[in-house]
């Protein structure tokens, strides 16, 4: 369709710059007797002049095309330009950028080029009523875009390999804002054809008798009656240019939805039998995605009053997916092709109907509490309005709020008229329990609690759990990759089912670990981190030897990820020092060398934005190898099928854009770039959270293979048994300061004091 | 916290229209050929143009001019037109009422035609490309093509807009009909492209699915928890589209040979007649500004992340 749209755009506008030549008749040659009607020696018959329609309908579009043309050159050229400098720069470059363009955005374009007409020739004010009213758009739109790229982490990691800033734009940045150029070029020449066909209307373009559309608009109104093909056929004109070229602009421009990525696996829920009296059902779920791809099949799961049943899978499988389609909350282009629901024996149809269930029986409990509080509503009334909803009158329902919240251990007084981004980040996380719990559902439901709650709100969590467990009343469902959790909680644990082989299993044996060496490979003294102002972190001092596996652990927002990008040279510290193989290392990426930026590699934990939507898998591994290791093209590309299988994927996703990967893929995927570029010291944010126990285990072990040829890792984790089990060392961050615990063989008593962030 | 909101958005609005009256006094004052030269149709001597200059007070230095004519509008006073040698007050006020009478007319169609399709298109990101065609026909295409159909083919309407000497356009409203749609339309369809953009990020944002995972009723979702985000933009585009319907009023009274102030300012760019135009682009001008700063208040204002006391 698009290709269809672009070549009538070209074929359109070529028709209107050269129509001239395929004139029948002179354009400006008066022929015949005044507004003829179509027919005979003229086509579409004759105009206020006698001139034929046609010929000039024909020659009137060259200087209206080309001026408009150049319009939109000029203007999307500037708006890129500004919308580049904005985006990439920052601060008050990108808030005086931001200033003139809201300010132009605000004049009347069409006024600023009459007005100019004034003193200017007509093309002249045309470009500069264009650049008034279209510069803004573009460089809003490009200085959102790029802003977006300018904090990715394949940007970061691109500056984490010592590339300029003029290399990133181009090899990175570029390729993002292509498409949107062209687009916005497009929709700009609409704008400027807009006002050029204005101006000539009005008398400043060229002048009678030369052919021109909006001349002859003006022309021949007056004759519409008698020959309206004189007025519609430069109107049909330029209708088809400016549609045309706007439908293409913005498809180009339009974001193409994100592809649903295929799950790894497809089979249904697989778990001990359930009991015969349900009080939740579901039965032959089937959820489908746009193109019609099974994404989830013919889940089955029951549970009885007073149970709590737990959903566990690898990454990807599709365990959010089953709660979204028995709740009927599947994002966009998902459908819950097959399969029933059952409350209580009654079905809930999807819908109206599911919707008014959920009000009334449905608690819960997201991933990510904090974006999903309306920003604008206190914290009091969002926990109050589910209530509300679900058929509590208002005064109980704000004594039953106040209740909840002190039960959660949060002050009402303090806290009821605050807004969420006012709230702390335990606090908010602790509304949204409280705005789970008010009304007492009888179904609650948990989305991953281990990822984002700290450690508090998770006990919370589990105590509410606990309480629930044989009420008699209540379903409780949890979906969790980390199964010692649930294994605690459930009464019966269910896996999606795997399309082939059965998980790895659990934690390996703890006695194989390699030998950690004497020589320290990475030091640091005296770093002082501080996040936008605010210190966090002071007086730290970390030494990772040859072959060690350190864990840092703390709660979140305590700095541990402030202080792996110091050691990375991406947050340089304003104090202290750094020693890598006992030389002195640079505190930022400028000073140091091809070696020193090969040796000190970070995998960051943000999987949606590491790898360049624009490359392929192969593509983001080859870079470091060229770049770091001063491999030739061939050689890198050969070493990438191996890259891949080291963390566990399939040769053929080196043809996969990240897009197509699930989230678990892409995780494994940037730590194959970082190990690409043969680093003597590993940083590691986070990298087995997305994954399920089986993946991590095998990354890990991987890990450990390659601690034997040396590699020192500092890996940052919230999962204080994973520390305990597989580091050599556990350090903490505690109230701005590093604490080491004693060495992970001892601390299995200390598991629950450790603070897990 | 309003008071101080709106002393600031005022201030702001104020130094604006002292930029864009500078603009459009060094816009008008680059004339190749002078008004003297326009008045005499090239006809007079040289000595003649000169005096007449004098008179004119084109001999003044820039700046002087500048303000003895920026002065001379803040009292009420827009100078003299340099082709008739009216008042140009006295033009203004005597075409006000009829371009009153078609903006207003224009933008009652306009506003709600604007959030309804906005809302449409945001709803359903679908159909913003039908919505982007539209708005791409020029508003000269539009209005002739109503025209042609409605006078020259149907002739249910006039094909032009002559109101009578003294006739006010309250006296024959069929008159504003073609006009006023012509007007509207277009820049509904415009405004929509920019709010409809705002809709739709409003409604993917997590708390509105979050909402919805909730069970709040459809309503309740659109009530509490869309439309107080989109309050700003709403106000942004339509003070916006304000500026385009006061631009477009120029491009369709001449098209309907409607004596408004549209026609005026058309007629006096033709003739450089440049007392007139500056003084009929400051009007639109101040319009404009007060639209802009009213949007920026209610910015301000239903803003969720500003301090409060």
């Amino acid at each position: 369709m698009r290709w269809l749209l672009t070549g009538l755009a070209f074929m359109v506008l070529g028709v209107a710059v050269t129509g001239g030549v395929l004139a029948p008749f002179d354009p400006t040659d008066p022929l015949g007797p005044v507004w003829v009607a179509p027919g005979g020696d003229f086509m579409l018959g004759t105009d206020q002049a006698g001139r034929d329609v046609l010929s000039r309908v024909l020659a009137g579009g060259r200087d209206l095309v080309l001026v408009a043309v150049l319009a939109a050159l000029v203007t999307t050229a500037a708006g890129l330009a500004g919308g580049l400098a904005a985006g990439w720069r920052g601060g008050r470059v990108d808030r005086l950028l931001i200033g003139v363009a809201d300010l132009l955005l605000g004049v009347p374009f069409l006024l600023l080029a009459l007005v100019l007409a004034v003193a200017l020739p007509g093309p002249v004010a045309v470009v500069a009523g264009t650049v008034c009213g279209g510069a803004p758009l573009t460089l809003r739109l490009a200085r959102d875009a790029t802003r977006q790229v300018r904090h990715a982490g394949y940007v970061e990691a691109a500056r984490a390999r010592g590339e300029p800033s003029s290399v990133i734009l181009v090899r990175e940045v570029l390729p993002a804002l292509t498409g949107f150029a062209v687009a916005d070029a497009a929709l700009r020449f609409v704008i400027a054809l807009q006002v050029a066909s204005t101006l000539a209307l009005l008398g400043f373009g060229p002048q009678p008798p030369a052919p021109d559309w909006g001349l002859m608009l003006r022309e021949n109104l007056a004759g519409a009656a008698l020959n309206p093909a004189a007025v519609l056929a430069p109107a049909a004109a330029l209708t088809v240019i400016t549609v045309v070229l706007a439908v293409l602009g913005h498809m180009v421009a339009v974001t193409r939805p994100v592809p649903v990525a295929p799950a790894d696996r497809t089979g249904g829920l697989i778990g001990p039998t359930a009991p015969a009296a349900a009080l939740l059902e579901v039965e032959g779920m089937t959820v489908t995605n746009a193109a019609g791809e099974r994404i989830l099949g013919n889940v089955t799961l029951r549970a009885a009053a007073g149970e709590v049943v737990a959903i566990v899978g690898t990454s990807g499988s599709g365990k959010t997916t089953v709660l979204r389609g028995l709740l009927d909350v599947l994002g966009p282009g998902l459908t819950r092709s097959a399969g029933t629901v059952r409350w209580a024996t009654r079905p809930v149809p999807p819908g109206r109907a599911a919707r008014s269930w959920r009000r009334r029986t449905v608690g819960v409990l997201d991933q990510d509490p904090l974006p999903a509080m309306n920003p604008m509503r206190p914290a009091g009334d969002t926990v109050v309005e589910n209530a509300v909803l679900a058929g509590i009158d208002r005064t109980q329902a704000c004594r039953r709020a106040v209740e909840t919240m002190t039960r959660l251990g949060l002050d009402p007084a303090r806290l009821w008229y605050r807004r969420p981004h006012e709230l702390s980040g335990g606090q908010a996380q602790r509304v949204a329990l409280a705005r789970a719990l008010v009304a007492d559902p009888p179904l609650l439901v948990l989305d991953e609690p281990t990822s984002a709650l700290d450690g508090e709100t998770l006990a919370l969590v589990s105590e509410t759990i606990r309480a629930r467990r044989g009420d008699g009343r209540s379903v409780t469902l949890v979906v969790s990759h980390d199964p010692r959790f649930v294994a605690a909680l459930a009464d019966r644990v269910l896996t999606v089912a795997p399309a082939g082989g059965a998980l790895r299993a659990v934690l390996p044996a703890v006695a194989d670990r390699p030998a950690v060496g004497a020589d320290v490979l990475l030091r640091a003294r005296g770093l002082h981190l501080a996040h936008r102002g605010v210190p966090v972190v002071e007086r730290v001092d970390v030494d990772l030897r040859r072959g060690e596996l350190v864990a840092l652990l703390g709660r979140s927002g305590s700095g541990k990820t402030t202080l792996l990008r110091a050691l990375a040279g991406l947050h340089p510290s304003p104090a202290g020092q750094l020693w890598l193989h006992g030389s002195q290392l640079p505190a930022g990426l400028l000073g140091r060398t091809r070696d020193e930026l090969r040796a000190v590699q970070l995998v960051m934990q943000d999987t949606a934005s590491s790898l360049n939507p624009a490359h392929q898998v192969g593509v983001a591994l080859v870079r470091p190898l060229r770049v770091l290791r001063g491999m030739s093209a061939e050689q890198a590309r050969a070493r990438v099928p191996g890259l891949l299988a080291a963390v566990g994927l399939d040769a053929g996703l080196a043809r996969r854009r990240p897009q197509e990967l699930s989230g678990g893929q892409r995780q494994r995927v940037t730590i194959a770039r970082a190990l690409a570029a043969g680093p003597d010291v590993l940083l590691a944010d986070e990298i087995t959270a997305a994954m399920d126990v089986g993946t991590a285990a095998a990354v890990l072990d991987l890990l450990d293979e390659l601690r034997r040829d040396g590699l020192a890792v500092l890996l940052v984790t919230h999962d204080a048994g994973l520390a305990a089990t597989r580091a050599d060392r556990m350090l903490t961050v505690e109230d701005g300061c590093l604490v080491a615990a004693t060495s992970a063989h001892d601390s299995t008593d200390r598991t629950e004091d450790n603070r897990v962030g | 916290m309003i008071v101080r909101t709106v002393l600031m958005a005022t201030a702001r609005a104020v130094l604006v229209l002292l930029v864009v009256s500078l603009t459009v006094f060094v816009a008008t004052d680059l004339l190749p050929s002078d008004a003297a030269l326009a008045r005499t149709s090239g006809r007079a001597g040289a000595e003649q143009l000169a005096a007449l200059r004098v008179e004119l007070g084109l001999d003044r230095p820039v700046w002087r001019r500048y303000l003895s004519w920026l002065g001379g509008l803040l009292g009420g006073d827009g100078g003299v037109s340099l082709v008739t040698g009216r008042p140009v007050t006295d033009l203004v006020g005597r075409r006000l009422p009829a371009t009153l009478a078609l903006t207003g007319s224009a933008l009652v169609l306009m506003v709600p035609l604007t959030l309804l399709l906005a809302w449409l298109v945001g709803r359903r990101p679908a159909c913003s490309g039908a919505l982007v065609g539209v708005a791409a026909v020029p508003q000269v295409v539009f209005a002739a093509g109503l025209v042609t159909v409605f006078a020259g083919l149907l002739r249910w309407l006039p094909p032009v807009s002559l109101l009578p000497a003294g006739a006010t356009p309250l006296d024959r409203p069929h008159l504003l009909v073609l006009p006023a749609l012509s007007l509207a339309l277009p820049i509904a369809a415009f405004g929509a492209g920019l709010l409809g953009g705002a809709v739709s990020d409003v409604l993917r944002r997590p708390h509105v699915s979050d909402a919805v995972l909730r069970g709040v009723p459809g309503w309740r979702v659109a009530t509490r928890h869309v439309l107080p985000f989109l309050l700003a933009p709403a106000v942004r585009v339509l003070a916006i589209g304000l500026g385009a319907l006061l631009a477009g009023a120029a491009v369709i009274e001449t098209m309907f040979g409607y004596a408004g102030l549209g026609e005026l300012l058309v007629s006096s760019v033709a003739t450089r007649d440049v007392p007139v135009v500056a003084a009929v682009a400051m009007l639109a001008a101040a319009v404009v500004v007060a639209g802009l700063a009213l949007a920026d208040v209610v910015a301000t204002l239903t803003d969720p992340y500003r301090r409060r006391r």
